[in-house]
């Protein structure tokens, strides 16, 4: 009996942490999102039904943080993945210095977001900020440009930051898929015919087509959630011009108290990302048959 | 269709090993030449050179009239068939053959009907829609050779293909290898570590040792007239029996430990230049073959040796025994991969000999067994350079 019993025994600590901190929250969450809720104990919450669905449908901001967080992720995961399978694909070898450029590459993604978003204020700032400075040099006379004051420069800032820091994460995921591919199998192609652009386009990419779909994946998962660089850089303005779709949510829980209507934007993108990480694992799927 | 010449063709990495030393080799147009060798002799750094995927650091390699040192693999018109084979896992087997057409911007019908014919001729017509992870070791291998063939390259290379095959298949496919080279009849270099193949593949045979050539000859001539110690012990399975022995100083015998085999005037006619070890040492070498149960007829001499272990094979037996004679090892038996090799022959009195003698004679453990040799079937080596001592 104990032999039977022993491995799903050793299972329960797992099974418990799961339980506690990933499904009970996702459940609450869920069951939250239709209630006007309030975090003070013994407060009243009214249920609400799909109200705060509804809401959503016809909210403005809810519509401009969409757009920027569908922009963030066009813009980010292709820009990212190309630089990083650029840098794979130039350092794969090991040539003198090649260790120094790859730990070059890789230390952005170890740092903290909230010190490279503070790093990149300043850098941004309009007064005394390294990049006016570069500006004004070219220019010729001292410019002030208000970049983290305005949507569409401020957006950038956000982009370049999230690109550089996160150009290290698929840049050593490649890496490793490009390790993996048997030499004797890009030398055959050599052999066979076939130029340097060939062998990527017949060879490599779909040798490391497991890798570029892990990739996409994470990447537009994590792009979904961007959340401390606005936070920190912009706080979703000016006139929530920047907010994405994580921080006007932490917005709505945590300063306007308004955490149904929080749960509900949660649950709808939850229910999106779930759709997208589905279709692109069966995309995979079907192409390993 | 070209021949492939090798002139002084050195190869010294970056790490200053040095791969091949000054190798000169020619290899005729239909020519089958196989490269053989020990672990790291240098057989596979002649290939890659040849194919293009390394750089000579000194020497011609021509392909034809060509001077091929600086054309980039794509455009040297050679094929290659690899020890994994390198079949590009998401394409078919149609794709995988058809795939050096594609890169020649060939028209598509084209490519079907040449893709069809070398099917065909190797017996995959049946699998062309499969990917590779679906075939066996033995259908990749002839996908592999389907893909050099049908390119009708102007020569060919193989990297040990047959090595990641089991005993049986193996068998199989080097009549295959066999039947198909000399169908398409192009200079095919083929590297082996495997002597079995070597010999029954090669038109001729290469024998590399730590990046020098050793011996270029026919199968025959290679195990009949070894030029030196190295090439004696790793050409022919069981390896031919190397001893230490001592000439008379009137020629009239040979020395081996204790006992004393009478020289015929046969021996010395095949070996003349035996006349300069009067009264000195040489190694002298046996085939297993020659060591025979049964006494009488031309055999004029006798080795007695106690038996260690007989191995019956049905068609015959190995007999090994040892004797109180010391034994050369060759380099070639001594060697495991990335070992030094010593350039002398080494010697002990432990090492195993073998005699290859016909099943049904009683031969048990333990027993002093006398073979009987003919001494004109000897080979004789000069003791310090290991070169065969001939005129």
């Amino acid at each position: 009996m104990l032999r039977f019993a022993t491995p799903y025994l050793l299972l329960v600590p797992a099974v418990l942490i799961y339980l506690t901190f990933t499904v009970y929250p996702i459940f609450r969450q869920f069951n939250i999102s239709f209630y006007d809720w309030h975090i003070f104990p013994g407060a009243d919450n009214p249920f609400m039904g799909w109200s705060n669905y509804i809401a959503i449908f016809h909210d403005p901001v809810v519509r401009t943080a969409s757009l920027n967080s569908f922009l963030f992720i066009v813009i980010t995961v292709p820009i990212q993945m190309a630089l990083g399978l650029f840098a794979a694909a130039v350092l794969t070898d090991h040539l003198p210095g090649s260790m120094f450029w790859r730990a070059a590459v890789y230390i952005p993604v170890v740092t903290s977001w909230v010190v490279v978003s503070w790093v990149f204020s300043y850098i941004f700032a309009s007064q005394g900020g390294v990049m006016n400075a570069v500006v004004g040099l070219f220019a010729g006379h001292t410019v002030s440009i208000h970049w983290t004051a305005q949507t569409w420069t401020a957006d950038a800032v956000i982009w370049i930051l999230s690109i550089w820091k996160g150009v290290g994460w698929s840049f050593i995921i490649f890496l490793a898929a490009l390790d993996g591919i048997p030499r004797q199998l890009l030398e055959s192609a050599r052999i066979d015919g076939a130029s340097e652009i060939r062998v990527w386009r017949h060879v490599v990419l779909p040798s490391i087509r497991g890798a570029v779909t892990f990739v996409t994946v994470l990447l537009v998962i994590g792009a979904a959630q961007v959340f401390t660089q606005i936070f920190e850089i912009t706080k979703g303005g000016p006139y929530n011009s920047t907010q994405s779709l994580m921080t006007y949510m932490y917005q709505q829980a945590f300063s306007n108290f308004a955490f149904g209507y929080a749960a509900a934007l949660a649950s709808l993108l939850a229910v999106v990302l779930f759709g997208f990480s589905a279709a692109e694992i069966r995309i995979l799927r079907q192409q390993d048959v | 269709m070209a021949s492939i010449t090798l002139e002084g063709v050195t190869k010294v990495y970056p790490n200053g090993f040095e791969a091949v030393h000054g190798l000169d080799l020619h290899i005729s147009d239909g020519e089958f030449m196989v490269v053989v060798g020990p672990s790291g002799c240098g057989k596979t750094s002649v290939l890659r050179m040849i194919a293009g995927l390394e750089d000579i650091t000194a020497g011609t390699i021509r392909v034809g009239d060509q001077v091929v040192n600086d054309v980039a693999p794509r455009d040297r018109d050679i094929a290659m068939v690899f020890q994994s084979y390198a079949l590009y896992p998401q394409m078919t087997v149609a794709q995988n053959i058809g795939f050096a057409l594609r890169m020649k911007k060939m028209p598509k019908h084209e490519i079907e009907q040449r893709v069809k014919e070398a099917a065909a001729v190797l017996g995959i017509s049946d699998w062309l829609d499969r990917k590779p992870t679906q075939l066996s070791g033995g259908q990749r291998q002839r996908v592999a050779m389907g893909r050099a063939i049908v390119r009708e390259p102007s020569a060919f290379l193989m990297d040990e293909p047959l090595s990641n095959l089991d005993a049986k298949l193996r068998v199989q496919m080097r009549a295959e290898v066999a039947r198909v080279q000399k169908r398409i009849g192009v200079a095919t270099l083929y590297v082996t570590h495997d002597q079995i193949e070597a010999m029954t593949l090669g038109h001729r045979v290469a024998v590399l040792r730590d990046g020098v050539l050793q011996q270029c000859d026919t199968p025959q001539a290679l195990y009949d007239h070894p030029t030196n110690v190295f090439v004696a012990g790793f050409i022919g399975s069981p390896a031919m029996n190397l001893f230490e022995a001592g000439i008379s100083a009137e020629f009239g015998s040979l020395s081996l430990g204790s006992q004393r085999i009478a020289l015929s005037s046969d021996a010395i006619r095949r070996h003349p230049g035996l006349r300069r070890y009067g009264g000195k040492e040489v190694v002298v070498g046996i085939r297993p073959e020659d060591l025979h149960a049964s006494s009488g007829g031309s055999f004029t001499s006798v080795i007695t040796g106690e038996v260690e272990l007989v191995e019956a094979l049905g068609a015959e037996l190995l007999v090994h025994f040892s004797t109180d004679a010391r034994v050369v090892q060759s380099a070639s038996s001594e060697r495991t991969s990335g070992e030094e090799e010593p350039r002398m022959p080494a010697s002990g009195s432990t090492a195993d000999c073998v005699a290859r003698i016909e099943p049904g004679h009683p031969v048990r453990t333990g027993d002093q067994f006398k073979f009987s040799v003919s001494p004109d079937r000897f080979e004789f080596f000069d003791p310090t350079s290991g070169v065969a001592i001939l005129d």
